[in-house]
Formats: structure tokens, C-alpha cells, sequence
């Protein structure tokens, strides 16, 4: 059977959407700044064997790892699941990335057969462990991150499983907001499996079917054409992590062949004792973002579109761990210095589109207690563009996360942000300059518990084509007593009242001498 | 005499009304606003009875899209003069990372901030002040001191945010604020301009501007306040939607005013239009209240374009109305959905949109078949495949309006108005299972005629922060607010015929509110039922046992419309006839359709489509298994 051009098109258009609607669902549902007003969350659809069909991803550390959540519940329930259930994962061992993205996943059927699943993934500010927010930075075992969930029945019948739920509850120190946005997380999935079916019920399931694998064909179609824009060859680019004042190499080959690209990062370091261990579905989401943005953005999220990408990576590194590593800031910073480190190899084949090097961290500010459990990550420069400066005070690489308004953090916290402003002067200089970082200062009114995950304190965004480096970030607490400390930039601490955060987050690289 | 006169980017239509006739007409836009005015006013001046003169403007919306603004300096607290350029901190692309945020309206060496008592000392060149505070929400004393403070004429405006958006959230405050000086010197300057040459010259006995959120304001309050007439020009569309589905007796409508470059839909039920408190114009956050309008990039000028994996794509680049349409032989050559509208026969060649426009079929036929032969598709299949996915673009518009309230499209009706919303309005309520299509009479000029049956208004909005059971603090805000807005109906002459109060309500914990109507004083209980009602509806659940917070007051006084009979009925035309014209109704199948203009359309019975109706300046398109019939206004109802 054929399936003309138009039906596509517009079949491609309304999967699109549904992915769309359940993002839209979710964020209106959702109790917490996270998802609401951050957007840290996605929502997908997929084929029954588990091929992504569509995504209305917010943030691209999700790009390629939500496949991973649908995968890793067909391996454990195979691939005739009941209709009225849904799974729940976090586990970064299988299917997550770091335990708090929680991914919902529901089957769709019509007429008795699975048609496909639906899913979303809401990060959770809170799931227990060891400090609030759940990113101790001590942690080198993954449970002290938090509670794990490997893939398991959540939802029964419309209704929370309670060898789920209760333990999950019980887990976190902000169970009435949990409670809220699980509700959201299980409403979207309704939601997106009410319009699936619909759809499916529409087009007709064999039609449907015929389709799918249409479309898959044409992600596919789009990433070749994109793929073979760029010249035959291999490239390579060493980045580092930093960990306890050392430097950890994150190392890519990149070969692209006609209409194929390889990427192998088995060269990169081992895991380390420590929590910047990132898993395959994230250093796979961050092969996919690095593709875009040196080739062509619109390429839709589909798994047809990843076919023509192959990664490479070794069990046990750092780009690849192996349990029971932790993996927080695998997830929040070292999927930054992934992305860095492709696209350092992509200059060469795209030098007319990669920047120089971004901030390439989200310095992440974890602030609570038993009380309250507060998240945020901080912008900085942005890396000078081919022919432009680069923009101050965004986010980049694999987040982008909006910040919360100051003057609501008062009404709800027991600190308040009192400056809030560019680091002006960060940028590298170049023909282009790299944007600017963000001085961001707290003052705690509360005793509290502090977790800081920030990079690029030791090394700094790198400039292009004889560009210069950004500035570095820095971390001050500047005690109540007037007392200044240099913190390490990966730190779990006690505050004091009194006692004030300084955050400077880096600038981006320049471009051209 | 009631005189509309909506300004758009091609045209600027015009409607008068005097007693119960009509005058609709459309002319090419000037460069000069008011220029254009004073003509048509001359033009139309054939009586003694005085003009009222009621217009949606775009003046302060091109400044803004033109980055034509004031030189604004920005007084703000030390520590935060940035936060206008760092915004929410979220980039507008994911993965394109040669997408720009919206520039800074206000440069750095112009964001000056106040660490100490002392005074500010503006640069030279400065033509515009915002002032802005962090607690300027809370705290109007300090921002109004700096104003008493600062020494400049009164050729350089100074905006507040204590004045022009209350609101917390520091961001949307002090970019409201800054918009509002951006733009003000030109949009004061324009109306001053429009002041002079109509009611300086005795064209008119009074002038108004049409606000965002769909009613009037005078021009001293509008020259003070630009930021809140960014979305004049789509307001009164949705304002003439809803006061047909009111004659009507409809109560759940869509509006859908789809013309060359874009669509704009809105939602609206009871009688209520939704209403939006956050937009964002052309990238600037913008928190005023404006009629809760969606724009998609989907109109008769949209281009139809092959991408790299071999797919039929329309839009969202447009010919808009220069080139435009292939054709319209200016120059236009890629394929447009007018293009396919031509070449599927449901514009008649001989159309002119009322104006001097030629069609010519052979032009629109070259342009379908640059992207019909790479695909290997017939011409007709590629024209019905360009209007599909164009119309599927537009049902999605439609179908977001719903899903963000939480309501499902079905059972609605669609209102289309603009040139083309007739022609593809049957299509998209059908696939979302609406009720039916109304396409009222003037459809090429409806949003001009929802100008004149706008009433006057005035908004005020106070932040609070109430978690307690007693509404004490909401009742004197409230007191203060009702007192301001009826100041300026008064002030401009209208008396106040009623007041609306709405409470920004949230669950404590949550950093997103929903506007609930609040009706006494003393109703609290209903309003934490109105709101735990809302939230279910649109977030999909409630908490009625869990703590509310408010964080926001709102009020709105009202002025009696200058139009309030209800629209004129369509006029009967002379050439009350029926032909008939070939159209391509789908795939392959060639079918004779009647064609007629609007008032031969039989009243009595529905006639079953294929058919065209054609009014001079919109048409209207009645598939197979469709069937139309003309209302007592004149209104067009198709149904199926």
C-alpha cells in the first residue's frame, strides 16, 4: 500500500500535535514551578516496537533518552502489555537518566491491538536521598540519589498502584507537590492515548500502521539529506570534566560518510567514585542535539531520524556507566561537556554553523530543608556564532529551563536573591564575542542545606578559530560574619541566616582573532 | 454617524453607520495613518450628523515590529539593571542557536540604576524613561519620586511600572514598562496628529482607540498607556464574533479571521471572550489584558514548499500581499494557497477583492505545478493537498484555543470572517466536529464593525498576596481600583455602565494563576469554588481542601458602546442571481457548484453544496455534503 505525500504530511502534522497537546496537558496540570513555569518535562509518542514517532521536547537532554524509558518496558514486559496499565521508570540503568525525571509510559490499543505508546517524563524536584533536591554531591552509589524505580506497573485501571506510589511518596520530602504532578503525569497520558486511538480509529489501523513506517522513513530521509550537506572525513576533539580539581577527558572521533555519521566516544575516561557519570540515553541525546545545531534544526524528533547516526561508546566510562554509579550530574553537567566535545569535532565539517563553546554547565542550585526543597539552574554566555556575538545570559546545550521570578522566591522561601545581573566582561573576546555570564547572590534568612553542581571552574569555554576563551565560573558563600570562601563548584554545605550564595556562571568563547 | 476604521498592514477598512445604513469600504493603507483617515472622513461626510470616530491603529505595533522606537533609558535597583536583557532566560530555539532573543529595548549604557538617594542623571539623547523597581509592584512612592525627580520636559514621557503593570513578576513588569515608554513618543505623537486633523478640523465630535483587550479608550489615556493598545487591530474581531453569537443565540463560538499572511482564532463562550494577562509581541513579554487571540502562520498568502525528505510543507513564509499570489501577477511566483484556491476553481477568476486586483489562472496553475511535478501529483491533487494541509494547520489553531482551557472544539461554531476565512472554514469545523460555520455579513471588513460595537473601557490591575480566609486587603484594593478606572471613563466622557472584578487565584505552592470573576465583597466561599471549578476545567483536577493564595486584583469599568442596536441587516443586491461555475470539490472529481452572490442565498431552505458564495470582498466555500442557508441578519450558516 502506498500512502500518498499529503496524508503524510498531515498524518506527521497530527502525531506531532498529539505529543504537543499532552506537553500542553501535563504543564497545565502540573503542580510545581518545575514543569509549569521550567518546563522541565516532555511528552512522546511511539510505535508498538517502541520507535519514537514524535516528541514536544522542552529541554534536548531528553531528545534521545526517552525512547530509552519505552524500550527498557518492552524488555521487561514484553511486547503484548495489558491496555489498561501504566509503567513507571526512573532507573538510569534502565530507561531513566538521573532519578528525578520520572517517565510515565502507557500503551495504546484500539480495536483490542496495541497500536503504539504513549509517554512523558516530568522532573521530580524532589525524590528522597541523601540531600534535598536530590543531587547530593557526595553521592557515588546511585540510591544515594534518591529512590529507584526500575520499570514497573504504576497505574492500574486509572489508579495509582500502591506498590508504586506509596514507597515513592514516602521517598521524597515534598509529597503533596509529588502527588500533584504524578496526577498531571498520569492525566497526559490519558489524554495522549484518548487522542491516539482517535486517530488511529481515523486513519484506520493497517493504514496506520503503513504509515508509521512512513514516517519513520522520512525522519530518516531528513537526517541523511542533512548528514551528506556536510564533506566526507573524520575529526576529533578531547573536552574535560572536572572532578576534585582534576581533569576527567571526554574524548569523540566523528566520521561522516556520505549520508552517515559515526560518533565514537569509547576513548573517553572511566567512571568515576562520584556522580558525573552520565548514562548511554543521555550521551545519545546529546549526540542528537549536537547534530541539529551543526546541520539542520528542524529535523523532527522521530526515530527514523536517529538511523543514520551511530554511537559508539565503552561500558564503564564516563559517557557510558555501568551500575551502581551515581548519575545526577551526568544527567545536568556532563551532558553539557558531551554536546561541548561533538561539537568541537562538528566545527570542522560545519564551521559556518557551530559556535565556540557555551557556558557548558547549568550551574545547578539545590537550597532546602526539611521544610522546603528549592532547584534552579543559572544561564550564562552563550558561545560566539560564525559572523555574530554570542548572547548573554541564556541557556544552552542540553537545557533550557526558565528562571524563577524574584520576587515571588520571598513568598515562598526563606531567602531572597539580591543581585541579579550580567557578569559583565565575561564574554571571550573575538572578532565575535562570546556573551556574557549572570552574577545571581542569595541571602539565606533560614539555616539550610545547600548542594552546588556547577563546571567550567577549572577550564573555560573555549573560543573558535582564535577566539578566546570565556571566563571561568565562580562560587563565593560570603558568610554573615563577612567571611568569604571560594567554594568547589560540586559541594553539599550548610548555610546559616545571614550567611549569602554567590553565583558567577562563565561566559562563551569568541570567535575568530 | 458611527465611523470604524481598522488599519491593517495592506488595506484599512473602513465601516459607517447611520441609523440602519451601512457603509463598508476598503483602501490601500498609507503610510500616514491619518492621513487616510481624514479622506475617508470626507469622503463619507454627506450628512450633518457628527462623526464618532472609533479606530484600531497599528502605530504603536509597527514602532514596536520596527524597532523604531524611543531611545529609552531604564532607572532600575542596583544589581538588576540586566534583567531586561536576561529576560526568563530561555532561548527561543533549541537547536538553532543562530535564533536570537528579542533584543533589548532599552541599550546597557542606558539601564541606570538608583543605589543611593541621589539623583539620576540621564545621557543625552534620551527620549523615553521607564522606571521599574523590583518592589515597584508593591511600592508606588519610590518610582513616583524618581519621576518628581527627574528633569526632563514634557517631551520625554516617564512610564512606571507601579502604573503600567502592577504586577510581581519582576520580568514582565519591567519589560510592560519599558515597551510602554518604547513606543510612546511616536504613538502620542500619531495621535496627537489624529486629534488635529479629526476633531481639530471638525471631521469628528469625538475619537477613540481600540484596546487590546476589546474596548475603547480615549486618545490622552491611549498616549499614556501604548502598551495597551500593542493589539488593537485582531481585538475587534473576536469583540464582532461575540456580539453575533449573542443575536444569534449561539453560546460557544470560534472566531476564525483568516486573511494573507495569518489566522487568528479565539474562544468564546457565555457571551465571554477569553482573555489573556501574558502575551508576547514579536518577542517582548507584554502583561496587559488583551482578548486571548492565537495567531498562526497560515493564510491565503502562505507558500506552498518541498522539504529535504520529499514533504508537501505550507507556510509558515508568506507572499503576504507583496508579491503575493502568483496569481496576482506582482511579481509573486512561488505557489500560495490562494494559488490553489484559483486552480480548484473556488476563486473565480473574475474575483477582485473588491479592489483592483486581476486573477489570472495560468499564473496560479505555473505556480502549483513547480511543486505538483517533483511530487508527481496531478495539479488539481497538489491544489486540494495545499488547502488541506493549510486548513489542517488552521483546525490545529482552533483546536489549541480549546485544549490550553481545557475544552473540547465540538459542538462549537466557527465565525469566519476576513477575505478567506469562508473558503476553508466548512473544512476545518467539520474535522473538528463543530457544530456548523456562520459567515456574517461585511466578512471582508467584520473586525472594523466590532470597533463600533465596542464599548468604552478601562482595566487596573493590583498585585496582592493574600493567603488568609478574610478578603480585607482584596476589598481595598479593589476600592482604589474601581475608583481609578471609573476616573478615566468619566475623564473621557463616558458614563460607567458596569464594573467587573476578577482575583488572580492560585493553590499555595504553585507559580501559575487562574482569573476568576469575584462578585462581592464578601463572597470568598464562591470565589474559592469558582476557582477550584476553573482549575478542574482547565488543568484537568482540584484541590478543594487545599490552601488558595491571591495574587492578583483586577477591575474593568465599562462605558455603553457607541453602536449597541445590533448590526444592520445586510442590504438586498440588485442581481439576485444563481449561475453555476466548474470546481474541483476532491480528489480528481470535477463538479459543477452554484455560484451566487450572499442575498440570492435562499432564507427559507438549505442549499447543498458544491457552491460558492461570492461578496465583494470575501467568498465563501460550501463543499460536498455540506449545505448553506442565509439567516434573517444575512448571516451565512453552513452546516452538514
Amino acid at each position: 500500500m502506498t500512502v500518498d505525500v499529503i496524508a503524510l504530511e498531515i498524518l506527521r502534522s497530527r502525531v506531532a500535535r498529539i505529543a504537543e497537546d499532552m506537553g500542553i496537558v501535563l504543564r497545565n496540570a502540573s503542580f510545581s514551578p518545575n514543569i509549569k513555569e521550567r518546563l522541565d518535562c516532555s511528552a512522546a509518542v511511539f510505535t508498538p516496537d517502541g520507535e519514537m514517532l514524535a516528541q514536544a521536547e522542552h529541554i534536548p537532554v531528553h531528545l534521545g533518552s526517552m525512547p530509552a524509558s519505552v524500550r527498557a518496558v518492552l524488555d521487561r514486559f514484553g511486547t503484548d502489555p495489558h491496555p489498561d496499565v501504566q509503567f513507571a521508570v526512573n532507573d538510569p540503568y534502565a530507561g531513566g537518566t538521573h532519578l528525578n525525571d520520572l517517565t510515565l509510559v502507557r500503551p495504546v490499543h484500539h480495536d483490542g491491538a496495541h497500536v503504539g505508546w504513549v509517554a512523558n517524563r516530568a522532573h521530580h524536584a524532589d525524590v528522597g536521598g541523601e540531600a534535598p533536591g536530590s543531587m547530593p554531591a557526595h553521592a557515588v552509589r546511585v540510591d544515594q540519589e534518591g529512590i529507584v524505580v526500575a520499570p514497573m506497573v504504576a497505574v492500574e485501571a486509572g489508579s495509582w498502584s500502591p506498590a508504586f506510589v506509596e514507597p515513592f511518596l514516602a521517598a521524597t520530602r515534598t509529597p503533596a507537590e509529588r502527588r500533584g504532578d504524578l496526577s498531571a503525569q498520569l492525566g497526559a497520558n490519558e489524554a495522549g492515548a484518548a487522542w491516539l486511538t482517535e486517530l488511529v480509529s481515523a486513519v484506520g489501523s493497517s493504514r496506520f500502521a503503513t504509515m508509521e513506517r512512513e514516517l519513520g522513513a522520512y525522519g530518516e530521509r531528513r537526517m541523511r539529506a542533512a548528514i551528506a550537506g556536510l564533506p566526507d572525513g573524520e575529526a576529533r576533539f578531547t573536552d574535560h570534566m572536572e572532578w576534585k580539581g582534576e581533569l576527567v577527558p571526554i574524548a569523540a572521533q566523528i566520521t561522516v560518510d556520505g549520508d552517515r555519521l559515526v560518533a565514537d566516544l569509547s576513548d573517553s575516561a572511566d567512571q568515576v567514585s562520584g556522580n558525573i557519570n552520565a548514562v548511554r540515553a543521555v550521551t545519545a541525546s546529546c549526540l542528537s542535539y549536537a547534530v541539529r545545531v551543526a546541520t539542520d534544526p528542524t529535523i523532527p524528533a522521530t526515530g527514523g531520524a536517529h538511523r543514520p547516526l551511530e554511537l559508539r561508546t565503552r561500558p564503564g566510562s564516563i559517557v557510558d556507566a555501568a551500575p551502581p554509579a551515581a548519575v545526577a550530574a551526568g544527567n545536568v553537567e556532563t551532558s553539557q561537556r558531551i554536546a561541548d566535545t561533538l561539537l568541537g569535532a562538528l566545527a570542522s565539517f560545519a564551521p559556518d554553523r557551530v559556535p565556540a563553546a557555551s557556558q557548558g554547565t547549568m550551574n545547578n542550585v539545590l537550597v532546602g530543608n526539611d521544610r522546603f526543597a528549592y532547584y534552579e539552574t543559572v544561564a550564562g554566555g552563550q558561545g560566539a556564532r560564525p559572523g555574530r556575538a554570542g548572547q548573554s545570559g541564556i541557556q544552552t546545550g542540553m537545557t533550557n529551563t526558565k528562571n524563577t521570578p524574584i520576587t515571588s522566591i520571598p513568598r515562598h522561601y526563606p531567602f531572597e536573591v539580591v543581585r541579579y545581573r550580567l557578569r559583565r566582561g565575561s564574554g571571550g573576546a573575538g572578532v565575535f564575542s562570546g556573551g556574557e555570564g549572570i552574577e545571581r547572590e542569595l541571602l539565606f534568612h533560614e539555616p539550610a542545606t545547600l548542594s552546588l553542581m556547577g563546571e567550567r571552574r577549572l577550564t573555560a569555554p573555549w573560543g573558535l578559530g582564535g577566539g578566546e576563551s570565556g571566563h571561568p565560573g565562580e562560587d563565593w558563600l560570603i558568610r554573615a560574619s563577612g567571611e568569604r570562601l571560594r567554594l568547589d563548584a560540586k559541594c553539599t554545605l550548610d548555610v546559616e541566616s545571614g550567611d549569602r550564595l554567590l553565583v558567577m556562571t562563565p561566559g562563551g568563547g569568541g570567535w575568530a582573532r | 454617524m458611527i465611523v470604524a476604521v481598522d488599519v491593517g498592514g495592506t488595506f484599512t477598512d473602513v465601516v459607517a453607520v447611520a441609523g440602519d445604513r451601512i457603509t463598508t469600504l476598503k483602501v490601500p493603507t498609507s503610510a500616514v495613518q491619518s492621513e487616510a483617515i481624514a479622506h475617508v472622513l470626507d469622503d463619507l461626510a454627506a450628512t450633518d450628523d457628527p462623526v464618532v470616530l472609533v479606530h484600531g491603529t497599528t502605530v504603536a505595533t509597527n514602532t514596536l515590529l520596527e524597532r523604531s522606537g524611543a531611545s529609552t533609558a531604564l532607572i532600575t535597583d542596583a544589581g538588576f539593571e540586566d534583567v531586561i536583557e536576561i529576560a526568563r532566560q530561555e532561548r527561543p530555539s533549541l537547536y538553532d542557536p543562530f535564533a536570537d532573543r528579542a533584543a533589548p529595548l532599552v541599550e546597557r549604557n542606558l539601564r541606570l540604576s538608583m543605589s543611593s538617594s541621589e539623583g539620576v542623571k540621564l545621557p543625552e539623547g534620551v527620549s523615553a524613561v521607564a522606571v521599574a523597581f523590583l518592589d515597584g509592584h508593591e511600592n508606588a512612592e519610590r518610582e513616583r519620586a524618581v519621576r518628581d525627580a527627574l528633569d526632563v520636559g514634557p517631551e520625554v514621557p516617564i512610564s512606571l511600572s507601579s502604573e503600567v503593570a502592577p504586577e510581581f513578576r519582576e520580568f514582565e513588569r519591567v519589560s510592560t514598562t519599558v515597551l510602554n515608554a518604547y513606543v510612546g513618543p511616536k504613538t502620542s505623537h500619531y495621535l496627537r496628529q489624529l486629534d488635529r486633523d479629526v476633531v481639530g478640523e471638525g471631521r469628528a465630535r469625538s475619537v477613540s482607540v481600540m484596546r487590546s483587550s476589546g474596548g475603547l479608550m480615549a486618545l490622552d489615556t491611549a498616549a499614556r498607556l501604548p502598551a495597551a493598545i500593542l493589539l488593537s487591530g485582531p481585538a475587534g474581531g473576536a469583540v464582532a464574533a461575540r456580539d453575533l453569537a449573542g443575536a444569534l443565540g449561539r453560546d460557544r463560538i470560534v472566531s476564525f479571521d483568516m486573511g494573507g499572511t495569518s489566522t487568528d482564532v479565539c474562544r468564546i463562550e457565555g457571551g465571554v471572550i477569553d482573555t489573556s494577562y501574558e502575551r508576547s509581541i514579536d518577542g517582548y513579554a507584554c502583561r496587559m489584558p488583551s482578548v486571548a487571540i492565537h495567531t498562526v502562520g497560515a493564510g491565503g498568502g502562505s507558500i506552498a514548499w518541498i522539504d529535504p525528505g520529499g514533504s508537501l510543507r505550507v507556510g509558515p513564509q508568506s507572499a503576504g500581499a507583496s508579491p503575493g499570489p502568483a496569481c496576482y501577477r506582482r511579481g509573486g511566483a512561488h505557489p500560495t494557497v490562494t494559488d490553489a484556491n484559483v486552480v480548484l476553481g473556488r476563486i473565480s477568476a473574475q474575483a477582485s477583492f473588491g479592489g483592483s486586483i486581476v486573477i489570472d489562472i495560468d499564473a496560479a496553475s505555473t505556480a502549483i505545478d513547480s511543486v505538483a511535478d517533483p511530487l508527481g501529483l496531478s495539479r488539481t491533487a497538489a491544489a486540494l493537498g495545499i488547502v488541506e494541509i493549510a486548513e489542517h494547520v488552521m483546525a490545529d489553531a482552533v483546536r489549541t484555543v480549546s485544549i490550553e482551557e481545557g475544552v473540547d472544539p465540538a459542538g462549537a461554531w466557527l465565525v469566519a470572517f476576513g477575505g478567506a476565512g469562508g473558503l476553508h472554514a466548512s473544512s476545518i469545523a467539520r474535522s473538528l466536529g463543530m457544530a456548523g460555520v456562520l459567515v456574517p455579513p461585511h466578512a471582508g471588513v467584520f473586525s472594523a464593525l466590532g470597533l463600533a460595537a465596542a464599548p468604552p473601557r478601562a482595566d487596573a490591575v493590583a498585585a496582592v498576596a493574600i493567603v488568609a480566609e478574610d478578603l480585607t486587603e482584596a476589598v481595598e484594593a479593589a476600592a482604589r481600583l474601581e475608583a481609578s478606572v471609573c476616573d478615566q471613563l468619566e475623564a473621557a466622557g463616558h458614563d460607567v455602565a458596569y464594573i467587573e472584578r476578577h482575583l488572580d487565584v492560585r493553590y499555595v505552592g504553585q507559580a501559575h494563576e487562574i482569573t476568576v470573576p469575584w462578585l462581592t465583597d464578601d463572597d470568598r466561599p464562591d470565589v474559592r469554588a469558582r476557582f477550584d471549578r476553573a482549575h478542574n476545567r482547565r488543568n484537568g483536577f482540584a484541590r478543594p481542601d487545599d490552601p488558595i493564595e491571591i495574587v492578583g486584583v483586577r477591575c474593568v469599568a465599562f462605558g455603553e458602546p457607541a453602536l449597541s442596536e445590533p448590526f444592520p441587516v445586510h442590504e438586498e443586491s440588485a442581481a439576485a442571481t444563481m449561475g453555476t461555475r466548474s470546481v474541483v470539490a476532491a480528489a480528481g472529481a470535477t463538479a459543477d457548484a452554484w455560484v451566487c452572490e450572499r442575498s440570492a442565498l435562499p432564507e427559507d431552505r438549505a442549499i447543498a453544496g458544491p457552491g460558492v458564495i461570492e461578496d465583494v470582498d470575501a467568498t465563501t466555500y460550501v463543499g460536498v455534503g455540506e449545505r448553506a442557508r442565509r439567516l434573517a441578519d444575512g448571516t451565512i450558516e453552513v452546516t452538514w
